[in-house]
């Protein structure tokens, strides 16, 4: 295959059909969001380091602001609205991660629930150690990750609810 | 930015697009620092050639020696899972596995990574001591072999030429008795590139503390990645204790050259260099 400057691109979004005509040198995550409003999937460190632009490339996860657009082509690609929605339902763990108050400004969420969704398809039932570890390349600069992993770890066990271990122990200092 | 850009499907396909572009074609494959190179407009270059689709260049295969060939469009995410790797040549499994994030590793290829040549790295130090043998081939078909020990040149600089392919590393089995152990130390954050990634390959006498042998890679260090072979030298012989291994070390690492960088000063680098040696090598034999 052999394109110029700028060519017709068709891949599969979210299940759907799509066709987009794009410059060679655009990057996935700019043709999602710009031209295909797909504003979940966000743009950050723009170098692969943040891991808000995660999206599923042909069930892989990649960042999409390392992909150029045109290798897009014949492929699936799953962004964050294609999990679930309030309309249609929720995926579990979009449902653990709010019934976790895993999340604060929202900023990173897609990317870590994209990341999550790729963990479990790979390994069900993983240890923290190991959603620590898959977790590394996406960075939350507010709501901390320890709620992000509870999170996960309820979806791996069943259930999207937290568990009584994450109850907070109220410590009443003042009652001493 | 925009450019011509070409997925060729085979060897031969990508040196006939790598002969009519010359300089101004790319080779893409992971795209990750090439795209990084490409946003920071580093290069922009007339055509990427993209062979992530030569199916050649791609995957892990056994060697008649009983070593291994991986491709050089091979993902580093294959090289850490791949069960053939796990059981010949663990160091490489674990190294793999601390590459940059899930993301990069699914997609970025141990090609890109030992071309790009960026001092802060992991691969090129456990290539060094595995002692591995890079393929190119050149846009007149011919075959070049280059020694790990050859192929890192300069800062970002490697032995292969603006008209040739990398399409493999290959790797002998190490000799009977060695053990390897790698160590990864960073200064900012967990996922931060490596400022001192050090791979090394021992092998103890039979009483199991004796070097007979040492192999030591050095990564993040200085700007070329290399072994020092003097300390490999004057640990011969040596008994593998703590104040032993620094006795050798403290007079065979005067010619360090160390970077000073975001993640460490010179200083500093040549101050903890023999430390995390020591203690790597240390881990090798427990």
């Amino acid at each position: 295959m052999s394109l110029s400057a700028k060519s017709v691109v068709s891949f599969t979004l979210n299940g759907e059909p799509v066709e987009v005509m794009v410059s060679t040198g655009r990057y996935l995550v700019d043709v999602l969001r710009e031209d295909l409003s797909m504003m979940g999937t966000k743009r950050s460190c723009d170098q692969g380091v943040c891991g808000t632009c995660s999206v599923l490339l042909n069930g892989r996860l990649v960042s999409s602001c390392l992909t150029l657009a045109v290798r897009a082509e014949g492929a699936e690609v799953t962004t964050i609205e294609g999990l679930g929605s309030l309309e249609e339902g929720l995926h579990p763990l979009q449902e653990s991660f709010a019934s976790h108050g895993a999340t604060q400004c929202g900023y990173c969420t897609p990317g870590m629930i994209v990341s999550a969704v790729a963990l479990l398809e790979e390994n069900p039932d993983p240890s923290e150690e190991e959603i620590k570890h898959w977790l590394t390349g996406n960075l939350c600069r507010c709501t901390g990750y320890q709620k992000i992993i509870d999170a996960i770890r309820a979806v791996a066990e069943g259930r999207t609810e937290p568990g009584p271990e994450a109850e907070v122990e109220i410590v009443k200092a003042y009652e001493e | 930015m925009a450019f011509e850009y070409l997925a060729v499907k085979s060897v031969d396909e990508a040196l006939v697009a790598m002969q009519k572009y010359g300089e101004e074609g790319k080779i893409y494959s992971g795209g990750v620092a090439l795209s990084i190179l490409m946003k920071s407009r580093v290069y922009e270059p007339e055509a990427i050639i993209d062979i992530s689709g030569v199916e050649a260049l791609c995957g892990i295969e056994e060697t008649p020696s009983g070593g291994v060939r991986i491709g050089a469009g091979t993902p580093h995410r294959d090289i850490e899972t791949s069960a053939l790797i796990g059981q010949k040549f663990p160091l490489l499994a674990e190294v793999f596995r601390n590459v940059a994030t899930i993301r990069i590793r699914n997609v970025g290829t141990i090609g890109g990574n030992i071309i790009f040549a960026e001092p802060a790295s992991d691969p090129p130090a456990a290539l060094l001591v595995l002692e591995a043998n890079m393929k190119a081939k050149k846009v007149d078909g011919r075959e070049r072999t280059i020694p790990a020990s050859e192929f890192w040149t300069d800062y970002y600089e490697t032995a292969l030429g603006e008209d040739e392919l990398l399409t493999g590393v290959e790797i002998d089995p190490l000799p009977g008795g060695f053990r390897t152990a790698y160590t990864r130390f960073t200064t900012r954050s967990k996922e931060d590139k490596p400022c001192i990634s050090i791979s090394v390959a021992v092998a103890p006498e039979e009483d199991g503390k004796t070097c007979r042998e040492a192999r030591i890679g050095l990564g993040g260090v200085e700007a070329v990645f290399r072994r020092v072979t003097a300390a490999e030298d004057a640990l011969k012989g040596v008994e593998l204790t703590p104040a032993a291994i620094d006795a050798a070390l403290s007079s065979t690492l005067d010619d360090l050259g160390p970077l000073s960088d975001i993640r460490a000063s010179g200083d500093y680098r040549r101050h903890v260099t023999p430390v995390f040696i020591r203690r790597t090598l240390l881990k090798a034999i427990s």
